[in-house]
């Protein structure tokens, strides 16, 4: 599986960082609410490069989660 | 394969007070102490060093880490993290130290903590997290805020004239020697805050290295405060911030300038040399267990009353018991009223105070007047009747009456008045052998030629005690 992001919707606080601070622009963000009430981050696959920028702009300790493609086909 | 992912050294779930356990922090969208937070955290993975660190945080925001960081911790009070962090450095070996602290914690109440704790050069890492405000109480001015920023204290922007210059914490670390390392981040963006980890990554590379103290200040934003959105305030470090903090190294030593020295234990032999105290004496210990003694000597400042409490404390220790002495006096330490309480138990001592002594010595009138009340009932009280005319009033408490003043004069020393009436007390309770008294008083008086008359005025008022108050 390619380069890509997940988000723990949960633990999002919409803050825009890893959004704004993506060089592929594979984040974005969503249209509903998680239940703090926050419009929570979502990954779009536009060749994310697995580069961690959104994991580092990211002051949430477990929203986000980089996956780097390791060429064997899985997560 | 999982590239980045919440570091192991926060818990899992971050169980808070009274609540259920929840995955994300207390902070508000787009704060920079979450950031900082993960870089530590994640460093803290790297070098493996999660069962030997002590995080240290401070009053401020910042103030519940120990929800997150799964480490040691201690809640210290504010501005005090560096003084705890000194405690735990030095007693921990192994210890690796964090002294986590915002700006008003570090550079306004806790400024003192700081200085010293970097000026010893204390085995510590510090993250100060700069966000030129105070976060936790809803946006006062810090040391930190900018000239002409507002604040809710600032509301027309600080004032250098009023207000003074925004504290340059780097700057001022760096004109200390002891320091090793001191380094300026920035929380602005991805690429500065990878090398804010670097810094961070550094400061603790040196703990485990045993280096020195290290200090990283972290430009972070304080979003709500600041009344921005988390973008523009990232922005907002970068146009405002960053001009006056410059980012950069400021420090970078391969060693420290002063290594700190573990104090070997002194040793009893030299600590008897300390007290001078080095002559051992030949007493019998007594067999007979003795019920705790609560003894007050006072009178007036120059007779003597407190050196007498050292030599009965003195004597007391000789036959092996549990002893303390604490004096009293006003400024003027001689000719003002002074007193010393001394304890002598077989049992452990609590307080040293004497509020209600067992056994009273007045040594003039104004004593006797202050005292007298305070006797406790069945307790004896001993008389200096050569300056006090009075009687004693209370009626349940056993008074002996000796001219102590006289006694000594007539041995050759008048000054020892005070010997006099501690040899009584030892006569009439028994708790101390006279033959102690005279062993002590050469080991505790510097004048040789002193030691005779002295002697003398231990002879006579054991004479008088004999003849006159023995039966009595
Ligand atoms: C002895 C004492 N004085 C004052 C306070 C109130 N107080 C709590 S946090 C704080 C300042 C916090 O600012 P900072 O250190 O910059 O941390 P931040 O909240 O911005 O992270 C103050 C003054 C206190 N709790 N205790
Ligand atoms: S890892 Fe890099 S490229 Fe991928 S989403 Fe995050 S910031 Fe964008
Ligand atoms: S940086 Fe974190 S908290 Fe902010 S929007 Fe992205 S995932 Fe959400
Ligand atoms: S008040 Fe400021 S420093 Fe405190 S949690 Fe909110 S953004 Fe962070």
């Amino acid at each position: 599986m390619a380069n890509h992001v997940e988000i723990a919707d949960g633990q999002c606080k919409g803050c825009r960082l890893c959004i704004e601070n993506c060089p592929t622009h594979s984040l974005v963000q969503g249209s509903q609410l998680n239940k703090s009430g926050y419009q929570y981050a979502k990954f779009e696959q536009h060749g994310c490069t697995a580069c961690g920028f959104c994991y580092y702009m990211c002051p949430e300790p477990g929203a986000i989660t980089v996956i780097k493609d390791d060429g064997k086909g899985g997560a | 394969m999982v590239k980045h992912a919440k570091p192991k050294s926060f818990y899992d779930e971050f169980v808070r007070k009274g609540g259920p356990g929840e995955k994300n922090t207390h902070y508000c969208p787009g704060c920079g102490h979450g950031n900082v937070h993960k870089l530590v955290a994640e460093v803290i993975d790297e070098l493996g060093i999660q069962d030997k660190t002590v995080f240290c945080s401070p009053v401020g925001c910042s103030v519940f880490a120990y929800y997150y960081f799964d480490v040691g911790n201690v809640q210290c009070a504010h501005g005090r993290a560096p003084a705890a962090g000194t405690g735990v450095t030095r007693s921990l070996e192994d210890g690796i130290v964090i002294s986590y602290q915002g700006d008003g914690d570090l550079a306004g109440i806790g400024m003192g903590s700081i200085m010293h704790a970097a000026n010893r050069g204390e085995h510590m890492a510090v993250f100060f997290v700069n966000n030129a405000i105070y976060g936790m109480t809803g946006g006062q001015m810090a040391p930190t805020t900018l000239v002409g920023q507002k604040t809710l204290t600032s509301p027309f922007g600080r004032s250098a004239g009023g207000e003074g210059f925004p504290l340059t914490m780097c700057e001022i670390i760096n004109t200390l020697q002891a320091p090793v390392f001191i380094e300026r981040v920035s929380l602005a963006n991805a690429p500065r805050i990878l090398k804010a980890k670097r810094a961070i990554r550094q400061a603790l590379v040196n703990q485990v290295e045993k280096k020195g103290f290290s200090f990283v200040e972290l430009l972070s934003p304080c979003p709500i405060n600041w009344k921005i959105e988390p973008v523009q305030a990232r922005k907002w470090i970068i146009d405002t911030m960053e001009p006056l903090f410059p980012v950069k190294n400021f420090r970078n030593l391969e060693e420290a300038p002063a290594k700190y020295e573990k104090p070997v234990p002194v040793s009893d032999a030299d600590m008897k040399k300390l007290f001078n105290v080095e002559k051992n004496i030949s007493v019998t210990p007594k067999e007979a267990h003795i019920d705790e003694q609560l003894v007050k000597l006072a009178g007036f400042g120059g007779q003597g009353v407190l050196s007498a409490g050292v030599l009965l404390a003195n004597c007391a220790i000789a036959e092996k018991h549990n002893t303390s002495w604490l004096p009293s006096y006003g400024p003027e330490m001689r000719g003002g009223t002074a007193n010393a309480g001394v304890i002598i138990s077989d049992g452990q001592i609590g307080s040293p105070l004497v509020d209600n002594p067992t056994f009273f010595i007045a040594m003039n009138g104004p004593s006797l007047d202050s005292f007298e009340t305070d006797i406790l009932p069945g307790g004896m009280a001993l008389i200096n009747t050569s300056l006090i005319e009075r009687k004693v009033e209370r009626t349940d408490i056993k008074v002996l009456y000796a001219p102590l003043t006289e006694i000594a004069q007539e041995a050759g020393m008048a000054a020892a008045a005070t010997v006099a009436g501690i040899t009584m007390y030892a006569l009439a309770t028994g708790v101390i052998a006279i033959d102690t008294i005279k062993q002590v008083i050469p080991l505790s008086i510097k004048r040789k030629s002193l030691v005779e008359e002295n002697l003398r005025v231990v002879d006579a008022a054991a004479e008088y005690f004999r003849k006159n108050l023995e039966k009595g």
